[in-house]
């Protein structure tokens, strides 16, 4: 009922592309249970094989860490993690933008 | 390479929608509403949030000294219609148009929702996100309907809910919401969110405790289910009916967010209901949704000029109807899957719904 469980790792220090790529690095390597070093981050989610559930999970995860709402179907609209990642930072500065 | 480019097959109806959307792009909407309804007068809010409590406990007493039980059933309503009306007020404060002061307006909020026992902040964090994305098809927070294809790929509970609060069960469409985010910080992206939602809970559980503890006590678990369950069936009935004829009609899109925007989101997506006056009073104008969407700050006595301003900066952009059961029963019968052709709606049997020609119909709002 408290919904008591872990919340996702925050990212240390300042939020920006490289960090972002950075936490899905290390989110996508515990997931799948490979070391950080094996991912690539231009290949694509899929690859990887992550299922829809898990996209899905990934994206409330990252929500998390970003401290808004991403749509569910974000790992299919952006399908690499640089791909991700530069799409994010975008969004961001436009939010710190516009207020 | 989107996941979700729809619709994939847009007709007039949706190129219609697009050109008014881009008609108001770049517009900053809530500069058609003079600055002075923006102000709160606190005395007004308060006689509100008495009216709603006056009504729902009076509904209570009523039940205690019915002299039939067939009696109950209209005061659950009139009960229902104070629990509403109460929500209302909350939704004042959760937009800070209540009074000036945060801390006033986040503890009439806490109170106001008691017979709802929601979570102040929980339902305010979720409120927000339908604010920030209405009609949005993958992140509005309310009444957003699904692609059937989606619908297949459900598990059994999740399929019984969705069909049940879209049909026969629509009542229970905010309970279900409740149920979702209402004790669940984990549900919101932003920390400061999970610590205010942690917090309206342990308020709303202490107060659970005070008050279901002493009327089982007193009443027995009879008494628990007319005194207290029945009516917040019947609140959630009013709110659920209402949100779901705000957001959901034939001719009016669900935007991927390729088509979405901020302005559309504001002006263009729901329906106004013009209610008789005494209704309009006793939910403290809920109905007129277009101004709200548009400005949010706007306190409720002031929709009313706030939405005429509006409708003479835009003309023919404000959907307003009469309110029927009709438009309910259109609803709940028709319009339940989003089709990923039109954009607009399909029914549980696949069928398109066509939009109905609905022109804005020119009514005299009550001065």
């Amino acid at each position: 009922m408290f919904g008591r469980k872990k919340d996702a790792q925050q990212i240390q220090g300042p939020l920006t592309e490289d960090s972002l790529r950075q936490w899905l690095v290390e989110h996508l390597a515990q997931r799948i249970e490979v070391p950080a070093a094996d991912i690539d981050t231009q290949k694509s989610f899929e690859s990887y094989g992550l299922d829809s559930r898990v996209a899905v999970q990934v994206s409330g995860a990252l929500e998390k860490v970003v401290e808004r709402r991403l749509s569910p179907g974000l790992l299919y609209e952006h399908q690499t993690i640089d791909d991700l990642s530069g799409y994010l930072a975008q969004e961001l500065r436009l939010s710190r933008r516009t207020g | 390479m989107g996941a979700y480019n729809f619709p994939s097959a847009p007709d007039r109806a949706f190129e219609d929608f697009k050109r008014k959307s881009e008609q108001i792009e770049g517009e900053r909407l809530a500069g058609a509403i003079p600055r002075e309804f923006f102000e709160p007068r606190v005395g007004r809010g308060l006689l509100g949030f008495a009216v709603s409590w006056v009504l729902y406990i009076g509904a209570l007493v009523g039940i205690a000294f019915s002299p039939h039980w067939l009696l109950w059933i209209p005061l659950w309503i009139v009960a229902g219609l104070g629990g509403w009306g109460l929500h209302c007020i909350a939704h004042d404060c959760g937009h800070g148009s209540f009074s000036r002061s945060r801390k006033f307006n986040f503890a009439i909020g806490h109170v106001s929702l008691l017979p709802l026992i929601y979570p102040f902040h929980a339902w305010r964090h979720v409120h927000n996100l339908h604010h920030s994305h209405t009609n949005n098809l993958e992140l509005d927070t309310d009444w957003r309907p699904v692609p059937a294809a989606l619908y297949d790929r459900m598990p059994l509970h999740e399929k019984v809910i969705y069909h049940g609060t879209r049909t026969w069960a629509f009542w229970g469409g905010t309970i279900n919401y409740w149920r979702e985010s209402g004790f669940r910080p984990s549900y919101f992206p932003k920390r400061e969110a999970r610590r205010d939602v942690r917090r309206s809970m342990v308020f709303v559980l202490a107060v659970m405790a005070a008050y279901f503890v002493p009327l089982i006590w007193f009443t027995g678990f009879t008494g628990f289910l007319i005194y207290f369950v029945a009516p917040w069936l019947a609140t959630h009935a009013w709110f659920s009916a209402t949100t779901l004829m705000h957001h959901s009609s034939s001719d009016i899109p669900y935007l991927t967010n390729e088509h979405w925007t901020r302005n559309a989101s504001r002006l263009l997506v729901t329906t106004d209901f013009v209610y008789p006056k005494w209704l309009l009073f006793l939910t403290h104008n809920i109905s007129i949704h277009t101004a709200h969407h548009v400005a949010p700050v706007v306190p409720f006595y002031n929709l009313q000029k706030a939405q005429r301003a509006l409708k003479d900066a835009y003309p023919g952009m404000v959907r307003e109807e009469r309110v029927k059961v009709r438009q309910l029963s259109t609803i709940i019968r028709r319009l339940h899957f989003y089709d990923t052709e039109s954009g607009f709606y399909t029914d549980f049997n696949r069928t398109r719904i066509a939009p109905a020609d609905a022109k804005p119909v020119t009514v005299k709002t009550p001065s």
